[in-house]
């Protein structure tokens, strides 16, 4: 785990409601109290409006809501909301260089929908804003040490992450190639970044992320990381203690002790596959039954992944 | 005779919520609910997971209708007897909208001749219309849907939709289109020469030098090129788009449609439920239930409600198993008491317990669809 510690974008994908944003936000806060200057993202298609903050990372992180742009929310911990019209603005901008230019353009309507017939523009200058932040130096040194994507679910997120790949296959030369080209090259450099698989230990994300996992590797040919295995149940009873328990027991209770042992069997039993069929470490991360709110939560998992990263210290010291 | 659910009553049935949570499943165990109640009903989904598909007893879901044997759940009489129904007439078909084949058949419908579809079709551009208009891919999908609620008899047909927060936009997205395609865009950026069907560089007249200069800036000439090209074979198109759209949004408001909100009683996806509540409002779209799934249910003998009696028990067992139960109750009670707050939020929500398989056949189907049957009667959900 450790060794991907040093990478600069970290990726977060998986189906939804595995968990994404618990790890982004515990492994940004794990790397800024490392003293590490991190800038988490999500991707939002949506403006905040009256219908709520679409963000999940503040919830995450126990915080308000936070505004879009960049803003630390606390010491070394930036959070920044991604949102594709305000993500076009700014590369216009650093196209034209001319806020006026920018305005006269944007501003009008028939360009605007031209532009959206560009092909995943939207995309495209989402990803760009991410990615630019990766390699962006203030004073001679990068702008931040680490970049945390909260990645879209599954299918919206891996075709994110394919964008380059697809439009470098049919977009002619010109300044959008250029800029697709230097996308795609900090994407597949393993030095730089890792895409971070989470799943839930259950039929469905199981297979997602092993097909997910196949995908990262041809066609995308992406680096992967890790693979966290989140929200695992703890298995507390074998099958001659479940046969006491029924005998011993009013049914009632022992019914709620069959019901938590049968979804520990599924998850162990969806771990166990998940071993058999992936090539990728995993992690493995148990559910917080008593945590309140997606906060405690977070806090929970980075407590975690503290405890795994100092026992990994310790095994290595000790070799 | 299975009755039918009280808020399935309308033909177009149409399930939303975050992902994640078993919306197709769900979207399934609705339809065969119906099915076995005596509808005739096809279940659409845009999952390529294969689940969906094996679950129904289906090598795989394609693009084409395929009919669900329901033989072996004892209510039709299996083959060769000639067709003696022991309970029901009703009938389930599946199918997986391709988006992709979902934009081409409506080019197809659309296009003015064979020479112009497949101008369209061989267009760099096209290759990547679905990505580069935001929610194209649900409209197509949508579009595709209201052409067989149009063309086929079905009593009912329940749309799955995409697991993102992506899929609210299938919901503007008929408004969306129609928005682009109504703007005069071609006519105000296309020279008249490109009107008449004469297609160069020059075709652009971007308004004024400086615009078109700052485009090409941005994108490269030939990409500019592409671009017009590509417009300009659309806008011979629009008329026929617009009434489509119109179509679409029309019977997503209309009688015919209801709406399902799907949900788990997780923070975050309750969070995202409401959102999608907020939008169906706005859009005066007719939501007709509210499903949380795998809520997870309160132990009947806990140590909340009896301390008391369940602290006996635990006296009357060896030490270290009684503290791995007494553990178990109380994350037991844990989880159902944040789910409660959880739920609490939203109203009228119908609870589907979690269940101690995951659901892999047709059975735990019908399973799933007799709790909705019932946490619905208990609701006392009204038919109007």
């Amino acid at each position: 785990m450790k060794g991907l510690l040093d990478r600069r974008l970290l990726v977060f994908l998986g189906k939804g409601g595995v968990g994404k944003s618990t790890l982004t936000a515990a492994m940004g806060r794990l790397l800024a109290a490392r003293g590490r200057r991190v800038l988490l993202c999500e991707i939002n298609a949506r403006a905040d409006d009256a219908i709520g903050s679409q963000a999940r990372l503040p919830p995450a992180l126990g915080l308000p809501a936070v505004p879009p742009e960049i803003t630390e929310v606390q010491p070394n911990l930036f959070l920044c909301n991604i949102q594709p019209e305000a993500a076009l603005h700014e590369y216009v901008l650093l196209k034209l260089k001319l806020e006026r230019a920018v305005t006269k353009l944007l501003g009008n309507r028939p360009v605007r929908s031209f532009l959206r017939m560009i092909p995943s523009l939207s995309e495209v200058v989402t990803l760009g804003k991410l990615l630019h932040h990766v390699r962006e130096r203030r004073r001679g040194s990068f702008r931040f040490d680490a970049v945390l994507l909260d990645a879209p679910s599954t299918g919206y997120g891996i075709s994110l992450l394919g964008v380059p790949q697809v439009l470098l296959r049919s977009l002619p030369t010109g300044p959008m190639r250029e800029d697709l080209e230097w996308m795609r090259a900090i994407l597949v450099d393993g030095s730089v970044t890792a895409v971070h698989l989470v799943t839930l230990c259950e039929e469905l994300p199981v297979s997602e992320t092993l097909e997910l996992s196949a995908a990262l590797r041809d066609p995308l040919g992406l680096p992967r990381g890790l693979c966290f295995a989140n929200a695992i149940w703890p298995s507390r009873f074998d099958a001659s203690e479940l046969r006491e328990l029924e005998s011993r027991t009013p049914s009632p209770v022992f019914e709620t002790a069959r019901r938590m042992q049968a979804q520990a069997d599924v998850n162990r039993h969806q771990l166990a596959r998940l071993r058999e069929t992936l090539d990728l470490p995993i992690v493995e991360l148990p559910l917080a039954f008593d945590a309140p709110d997606a906060a405690a939560v977070t806090a929970r998992v980075q407590r975690q992944l503290e405890a795994l990263l100092l026992h990994e210290a310790a095994a290595q010291a000790s070799q | 005779m299975i009755a039918a659910l009280p808020f399935a009553s309308r033909r177009l049935l149409v399930c939303i919520g975050p992902g994640g949570v078993g919306k197709t499943t769900l979207a399934a165990a609705i339809a065969l609910r119906e099915a076995r109640a005596g509808r005739k009903v096809l279940v659409c989904t845009i999952d390529p997971a294969r689940r969906l598909a094996n679950s129904l007893g289906l090598e795989q879901l394609s693009g084409r209708e395929t009919e669900v044997s329901l033989a072996g759940l004892g209510l039709v009489a299996p083959a060769p007897v000639p067709a003696t129904r022991l309970e029901t007439p009703g009938r389930l078909f599946a199918m997986m909208l391709d988006l992709r084949r979902s934009w081409d058949e409506l080019i197809d419908r659309t296009a003015k001749s064979p020479e112009q579809r497949d101008r369209i079709y061989r267009n760099a551009l096209y290759q990547h219309l679905a990505g580069a208009l935001a929610g194209s891919q649900e409209y197509a999908a949508v579009a595709q849907l209201a052409q067989l609620a149009q063309d086929r008899d079905y009593d009912l047909i329940v749309l799955d939709t995409p697991p993102t927060v992506q899929a609210l936009d299938f919901l503007e997205a008929p408004t969306r289109i129609l928005d682009f395609l109504d703007n005069g865009a071609a006519r105000l950026l296309l020279a008249p020469a490109a009107m008449a069907g004469k297609v160069s560089l020059r075709i652009l007249s971007l308004g004024s030098g400086v615009i078109m200069k700052s485009l090409s800036r941005l994108t490269g000439l030939e990409l500019l090129r592409q671009l017009a090209e590509f417009m300009l074979e659309l806008s011979g198109m629009y008329d026929a788009f617009k009434a489509k759209a119109a179509e679409v949004k029309r019977l997503l408001g209309s009688a015919e449609t209801g709406f399902v909100l799907i949900t788990s009683p997780q923070p975050g996806a309750v969070d995202e439920a409401l959102a999608f509540a907020e939008i169906l409002r706005r859009g005066a779209l007719p939501l007709r239930a509210v499903v949380a799934n795998r809520v997870n249910p309160m132990p009947k003998l806990g140590l909340r409600e009896s301390p008391e009696a369940l602290l006996q028990i635990l006296e009357q067992l060896p030490g270290e198993l009684a503290g791995r139960l007494r553990t178990a109750v109380e994350d037991a009670e844990s989880l159902a008491t944040r789910d409660a707050r959880e739920l609490e939020r939203l109203p009228r929500v119908l609870r589907i317990p979690r269940l101690e398989r995951e659901v892999f056949d047709l059975d735990a189907l019908v399973e799933v669809g007799d709790l909705l049957a019932s946490a619905a009667s208990s609701e006392k959900l009204s038919v109007a």
